[in-house]
């Protein structure tokens, strides 16, 4: 297989040109792509008995990842109508939040066809392998919402 | 972390010969991402310029912009705390924000340096267009903080990006022989010896929707062949509920095997398209067994689905 080209190249929409994200972004997964050790696999969040949000109501979701692997991004499609769910994600291991506040889920999501939302980093998987993501709904209305997160896991 | 690895601090900076203080020799560094984010409201007529203070323990390395658009027009100009600035003046936001794919890329190797307690400042203007109301508009400054490590056997150099081109395939015989091109510029791309582009389809299945919640393990198995591996690139499908039916469509992916491809159920209207980072492989002979959940679901009818598997497959 040839291993170095990952799948996101062939999107009709991506070019390996100066200020492209994406072209950015899939160099610095090439190395990782290239030596075979790692296969995708796709994560959600929250629980399946989560996901309805009432208006103003607040979850919080442990999502335990496998260690050792990197997380690349989110599936997220953009929908601009829902713009107003509020999203916190915290690595458990590293005590760290990826978010200094809560941020509009809406910046997590990618209206370029096919392509996930891609981290500017691939962020490292390590401890326990847990993360909390928290959800706010602020939309005036009850939801039902889902986060995919997009995960290189170590091949076995 | 293994025990070899530990976190620089300003303590294990040595000094050069000029007196400057420097890192030890051999060291790496481990990039954790993070997003700083800003909101603001700029009254109508008005200029406001406010500072956004970076935290954290150690660098943060500035290196690409989301943001969300205001309802109409605001001008902003943003100032990194290197001194630099984003762009020579006032500009309209909406021609330089975006999200995903459309993120305004800064120095793409290593970013905008940001010091812990050092401001990013936001100048936000509704004086030049006069939009007629209060203005709103979001900004995550996406980057990473940078952890350096001291020397140890079990640290990776960090490679710069142009040692590890060094390492690809080069391909020759391109359209242009240029070997420094693009490769959507040479229409070559590279896919593994012996393979063809190829598309495992399912039979179209009917499932009764549950008037009541959703059903579960509505199990439709996709057969691949034997003798041929598969590398899945995306996977798509076609969903129609019969008339005065509706509901929200959830899927699970597996291997026949039981390896997952997704960890639970997952919108399938958000998957259905999305390319993956890198192929799923798929041995000889084993099937993608995709199960079917349908949520919030009104009426007694059925929902027929129908998938397909877009990939790479390659006689073993």
């Amino acid at each position: 297989m040839s291993a170095s080209l990952s799948p996101l190249y062939l999107n009709q929409f991506t070019r390996e040109v100066w200020s492209d994200y994406d072209a950015y972004v899939l160099a610095q997964l090439e190395p990782a792509l290239r030596e075979g050790c790692y296969e995708p696999k796709i994560y959600k969040s929250p629980d399946i008995t989560q996901e309805v949000l009432a208006d103003q109501e607040y979850i919080a979701h442990g999502l335990s990842i496998t260690p050792g692997s990197l997380l690349v991004g989110y599936i997220f499609p953009a929908n601009f109508d829902l713009t107003e769910v509020a999203i916190q994600i915290t690595d458990v291991s590293l005590d760290h939040k990826f978010f200094s506040g809560p941020i509009p889920w809406y910046l997590l999501s990618n209206g370029r066809l096919d392509m996930p939302n891609l981290l500017p980093v691939p962020h490292p998987v390590v401890g326990s392998g847990r993360f909390m993501v928290e959800l706010w709904n602020t939309s005036g209305e009850e939801l039902r919402v889902q986060i995919r997160f997009l995960v290189l896991e170590p091949r076995k | 972390m293994t025990d070899n690895i530990e976190i620089l601090r300003a303590a294990d900076l040595c000094l050069s010969k000029c007196g400057r203080p420097v890192a030890p020799s051999g060291m790496a560094s481990v990039d954790i991402y993070a997003g700083l984010y800003y909101q603001t409201v700029v009254a109508n007529q008005d200029t406001q310029q406010q500072p956004l203070e970076v935290s954290g323990e150690t660098t943060f390395f500035l290196k690409a912009i989301s943001a969300i658009q205001a309802p109409t027009l605001v001008y902003v100009q943003i100032g990194f705390p290197t001194g630099k600035n984003l762009q020579q003046a006032l500009r309209q936001w909406n021609q330089g924000c975006g999200v995903g794919s459309n993120r305004y890329v800064l120095d793409a190797q290593d970013g905008v340096p940001c010091e812990p307690g050092t401001k990013i400042w936001i100048t936000g203007d509704t004086s030049i267009n006069n939009p007629g109301a209060a203005q709103s508009f979001s900004v995550l400054f996406e980057g990473a903080y940078r952890y350096y490590l001291k020397p140890g056997s079990s640290i990776e150099r960090r490679q710069s990006p142009v040692d590890q081109l060094a390492g690809f395939p080069r391909i020759f015989k391109t359209a242009n022989q240029n070997i420094m091109a693009p490769r959507w510029n040479s229409h070559e791309y590279p896919g593994p010896a012996g393979a063809e582009w190829y598309t495992y389809v399912s039979l179209s299945a009917s499932f009764i929707v549950p008037s009541g919640g959703g059903g579960s393990n509505n199990k439709v198995v996709v057969p691949t062949e034997n003798g041929y591996e598969f590398f899945l690139r995306r996977m798509y499908s076609v969903v129609t509920f019969a008339a005065a039916t509706t509901g929200t469509p959830y899927i699970r992916i597996r291997e026949g095997s039981g390896r997952k491809l997704t960890d639970d159920y997952v919108n399938l209207a958000d998957l259905s398209g999305q390319a993956l980072c890198d192929w799923w492989r798929v041995s000889p002979g084993r099937d993608i067994v995709v199960d079917l959940a349908v949520m919030d679901s009104t009426g007694t009818g059925a929902v027929t689905v129908q998938y397909f598997f877009e990939g790479w497959r390659r006689r073993q």
